[in-house]
């Protein structure tokens, strides 16, 4: 998986001359870069008892997403709340089996422990959401919906293999849409204006080394 | 990395330079390091700047900023109480709903959010749960506009969707429903309330399936609210309805529950019918709630016992591998308390029995309520003392030990009241399968009644087998096993939860159980030297009356208390913006005595009176209302902290929700020492004064040493017994400096009302002070043995205390050295 980290400090420069639209000061766009490290990335596992006795450590709006295949198969998946892995192999395994074993008319929300699963599928691919008692259920769909308008845009009628061949471009767009489990950029244009400048970056990164050789 | 970030990323939230994009993030960031490091957020002014982003442009920092102010406020309501006008004036603007106007998007980058016809799907729902952490704002401007804001949004909501697509209406209902909810949360306006319950009553009937789940769910809250109760009513058919035809069991499920809250006297008997019709068809994942629920409604709204003896046996009969235990014992509670439903329950669970296939359970109540009763309705020849032997024991083959240790017990007590088939009776008792059989209880109760029957006379049989008295009232245990099982609790009725298990030791009507029952009964009785007597000796009083009380304090006192009870259920620890000057708070003195003023403020003044005796205890609370006004929706709650839960227990009967002015009310408190305990347990009381709600968090003065009883020894046994504790861990040494003047007579009082016996003439040096004293707890007796040293130059105390268990002696020293 290609790393996870802002672009290395000296394509700063570049990056800038390329993009004039991109009003970023340096300092604050190293700000914003730092700050988004700071929770995008999943967190630490903290070991006090809450986050061992499972689910009800912090109070965090979405515990985790979830994304896999109509066989199971599971194709993505991003945690607000640190767990051991095994714990979330476990977790992935109960609510997999669960949801798929639901049937077409069912509603798309049920209860499993402390938290309130929200699911919905598309096509093959199903989009499950974990979040706190006290959620919005319906508001959590509009976010389901919204990441997949997002993928569909991005690559033009998404289908399961864009998202198996293109997971990292899928979690891209997952980190800006959700920041440590809020919704933080809610315009779908926005946050493909940052991917398009990410894939640019990566072009222009991957373009060079290749006159290298 | 929070530390090394910590002071920078509150400065670029807040400064007017930083770019949007980035004030967002550091919102969103300064959320996740506040959850990890609570004090990162500074106090002070930043909390008016941090509250102000609320008024920012930019739809994306409101956003953040709205999660943001939401974490902080749940940890410090009172500081962030700004956000409240500032919310509801955000709200109110028009394009942050989905009035018209939202087509001209106002200054600032807002491109992007205006792609349905809810703009700000996000925010609003944001800002609507914000508000849900505060009771209505009390300015009635801002209160105008957010009831207007509501107002909009239950209009929008009859608006025909303008485009067919599900997801242009989720946006739209999440609105709604966040809207509904700060709607039931305040419980204050009766027309928005309805008007709520109307529109959910509009989803029970969408096609769409998450909707009617939603709506089912939400109702059910609407159904405690008084405003809205009978307007749940009304769509009772339609979640009958529900109830038969919905094909997702989530969604029936929600419509059980639907049923259960919007229960009362007036459908109690229509809704019952409905669920016990249901339970035959009913999923097995469900079955066992709903058979809870059932029994709980039938209890509850009983006008007539033999419906409800109907209804019990009924639902043995349909789902009795459902029925828990609870159920059954209670039907027998119930039926032994009520004289008028005895025969009645003889005659039925006997046309029970004769059914060629009946449940074990049904065996379980019949063997019981026949062996008690049987004599009612044995002048019926059909119902002749032999033929109810012979019905039950031509069902003693098919049942397990435990059904048939009970059934033993029936035969002993057939004994008694039908002489006439002794002879039979012993017969069985002396066959080889239970004077010899493998089970040792079954082995030991047969031959034990067998022996009983021959050698007593009559008379002696009769007392020893005498009609049981009358069980204790006290909360129904089903109840708790509801609260178990249904996943969804709230903390509040978790530690209700804890409170109703702690009784539920002595709800077992077994033959043994009551025996001890009767014991408790008596020494809690003499044991009482307060004013009002016991309330468990009011056998008299219906049994209802009780338990409706009881219920009524777990549902918020019915009706009135409504208000208060959401407010509590959201965990957020209501504001008290009344004066609590001069509020006095004695919690620690009462370590070295019993009574007295706990609590004492401008509005309330709580006293203590309490009394123990070995293992138990028994607490007076007197709440005195010093105002004129009533104090309404009054509900304590004691709990016990969750590292002692199971070492002390304590029993609290329910008071009524409204104190009248100048009048003062009691409550009694039972409690028992299971094992030795740290810390004294919560007494929360919450009330509305004049309309504002009021918390106050106060412990209730139990200690450990309050089960100390006093042991005279003389100085030989006290110095054998000092050296037997030897062992490091048996004693706890505090060297500490006087707080006060050293005399004498001070300190002597002090040990006496810690509880220990002054022991004089022991220590060699006269100045010392020696005790002895044994805690009485359920499972043990801690022998303690405790010396005090003052040294009177250097004012400083060294108190050395033994104790038999390792983990007392410093608990005591603990509590004592605070004393000095």
């Amino acid at each position: 998986m290609p790393s996870y980290a802002s672009p290395s400090p000296d394509l700063e420069g570049e990056t800038k001359s390329q993009h004039p639209k991109q009003a970023f000061r340096t300092s604050e766009r190293a700000a914003f870069l730092i700050l988004r490290r700071l929770c995008a990335d999943e967190p630490a596992i903290v070991l006090t008892s809450g986050a061992l006795d499972g689910l009800q450590g912090l109070e965090i709006k979405m515990q985790f997403m979830l994304l896999f295949s109509r066989q199971g198969k599971l194709r993505l998946q991003k945690w607000y709340e640190a767990h051991p892995d095994k714990v979330k192999k476990k977790i992935t395994r109960e609510l997999i089996s669960t949801i798929l074993a639901r049937k077409p008319k069912m509603s798309s929300f049920l209860e499993w422990k402390d938290l309130k699963i929200v699911y919905k599928r598309y096509a093959s691919l199903y989009f499950c959401c974990a979040i706190e008692q006290e959620d919005n259920e319906l508001l959590t769909l509009e976010i389901i919906h919204r990441y997949v308008e997002l993928l569909d845009k991005y690559f033009g009628s998404v289908c399961e293999l864009d998202i198996i061949f293109n997971f990292e471009k899928a979690y891209f767009m997952l980190d800006e849409l959700m920041v440590g489990g809020e919704v933080c950029e809610t315009s779908k244009k926005n946050v493909l204006k940052a991917i398009a400048a990410q894939d640019l970056l990566q072009e222009v990164s991957y373009g060079e080394t290749a006159y290298e050789l | 990395m929070a530390d090394a970030f910590g002071t920078d990323i509150p400065k670029l939230l807040v400064s007017g330079e930083t770019m949007d994009v980035v004030k967002q993030s550091a919102a969103l960031c300064l959320l996740r390091l506040f959850r990890t490091t609570q004090e990162i957020i500074p106090g002070g002014e930043w909390t008016s700047r941090i509250i102000h982003l609320l008024n920012e442009q930019h739809m994306g920092v409101v956003t953040a900023a709205c999660s943001l102010i939401e974490a902080l406020v749940k940890k410090n309501p009172d500081e962030y109480k700004g956000c409240v006008s500032l919310a509801v004036s955000r709200l109110s603007r028009p394009w942050a709903l989905w009035l018209p106007e939202a087509r001209y998007p106002p200054a600032g980058p807002l491109e992007g959010t205006l792609w349905t016809s809810t703009p700000a799907p996000w925010l609003s729902v944001k800002l609507l749960r914000l508000l849900q952490h505060y009771p209505p704002p009390e300015d009635p401007g801002v209160r105008g506009r957010l009831n207007e804001c509501l107002d909009t949004i239950l209009n929008k909501a009859q608006e025909p969707p303008k485009s067919k697509k599900v997801q242009h209406s989720n946006a739209k209902n999440a609105v709604l429903f966040e809207a509904i909810s700060i709607i039931i949360h305040s419980d204050s306006e009766p027309n928005l309330l309805v008007r709520g319950c109307n529109q959910l009553g509009q989803f029970l009937s969408h096609r769409e399936t998450n909707l009617r789940y939603l709506a089912l769910e939400t109702m059910c809250l609407l159904a405690t609210s008084e405003f809205s109760h009978e307007a749940v009513k009304k769509h009772q058919e339609t979640v009958i309805n529900a109830l038969k035809t919905e094909r997702d069991v989530s969604v029936r499920q929600r419509a059980v529950d639907l049923l259960y809250a919007m229960c009362d006297r007036s459908n109690a008997e229509e809704i019952v019918q409905e669920m016990l019709n249901y339970l035959e068809t009913a999923d097995y994942s469900i079955r066992e709630e709903m058979v809870l629920k059932v029994a709980i409604l039938a209890e509850k709204y009983a006008q007539d016992y033999t419906w409800y003896v109907d209804v019990i046996l009924n639902l043995i009969r349909i789902a009795g591998d459902y029925v828990s235990e609870e159920v059954w014992y209670r039907v027998i509670q119930i039926v032994v308390n009520r004289e008028d439903v005895q025969g009645y329950a003889a005659k039925t669970v006997f046309e029970a029995l004769q059914a060629p296939a009946c449940h074990e359970n049904m065996v379980k109540v019949g063997g019981y309520i026949l062996g008690e009763f049987g004599n009612l309705i044995a002048g019926d020849s059909r119902s002749a003392p032999a033929v109810q032997f012979q019905l039950l024991h031509s069902k003693y083959h098919l049942c397990s030990p435990g059904t048939r240790a009970l059934l033993l017990t029936t035969y002993i007590k057939f004994i008694n009241l039908f002489p006439e088939i002794k002879t039979q009776i012993q017969d069985v008792l002396k066959s080889n399968s239970n004077l010899r059989s493998s089970d040792a209880e079954l082995q030991q109760r047969a031959s034990e009644y067998l022996h009983l029957s021959v050698i007593t006379t009559t008379d002696v049989l009769a007392t020893v087998l005498e009609e049981m008295p009358p069980f204790t009232e006290k909360e129904s245990s089903i109840l708790a096993v509801l609260k178990k099982k249904s996943g969804r609790m709230s903390a509040q009725e978790a530690q209700r939860e804890a409170r109703v298990q702690a009784r539920e030791g002595n709800a077992a009507p077994a033959v043994e159980k009551t025996q001890t029952a009767q014991m408790n009964n008596s020494t809690s009785a003499d044991l009482l030297g307060l004013s009002t007597p016991p309330a468990n000796q009011n056998n008299t009083q219906s049994n209802t009356g009780v338990l409706v009380d009881v219920l009524g304090d777990l549902y918020g006192g019915g009706g009135s208390g409504g208000g208060s009870n959401t407010n509590t259920h959201n965990g957020t620890a209501a504001p008290s913006p009344a004066s609590t000057s001069g509020a006095t708070d004695n919690i620690k003195k009462f370590v070295c005595k019993n009574n007295g003023v706990l609590y004492e403020n401008d509005i309330i003044q709580i006293g203590i009176k309490s009394e123990f005796r070995q293992n138990l205890g028994r607490i007076g609370i007197f709440y005195g209302n010093k105002t004129s006004m009533p104090l309404q929706a009054f509900c304590p709650s004691v709990s016990v902290g969750l590292a002692q839960q199971g070492k002390v227990t304590v029993q609290v009967k329910p008071v009524e929700p409204t104190i009248d002015a100048g009048a003062q009310v009691q409550q009694l408190v039972n409690c028992e020492c299971v094992e030795d305990f740290t810390g004294l347990p919560d007494l929360i009381v919450s009330f509305t004064y004049a309309n504002v709600p009021q918390r106050l968090a106060l412990h209730l003065p139990l200690s450990i040493n309050k089960f100390f009883e006093p042991t005279d020894m003389n100085g030989e046994s006290f110095f054998a017994r000092w050296k037997n504790l030897s062992a490091p861990s048996q004693e706890a040494q505090k060297i500490f400096k006087c707080s006060g003047a050293m005399e004498t007579a001070a300190i002597k009082t002090k040990l006496l009302g810690f509880g220990m016996q002054l022991l004089e003439g022991i220590d060699p040096n006269p100045e010392n002070f020696v005790c002895a004293a044994i805690i009485h707890t359920r499972t043990q007796q801690i022998g303690c043995l405790l010396r005090l040293e003052p040294n009177r130059q250097a004012q400083m105390y060294r108190l050395t205390i033994r104790a038999s268990k390792e983990s007392t002696s410093g608990i005591l020293a603990e509590l004592l050295a605070e004393q000095f």
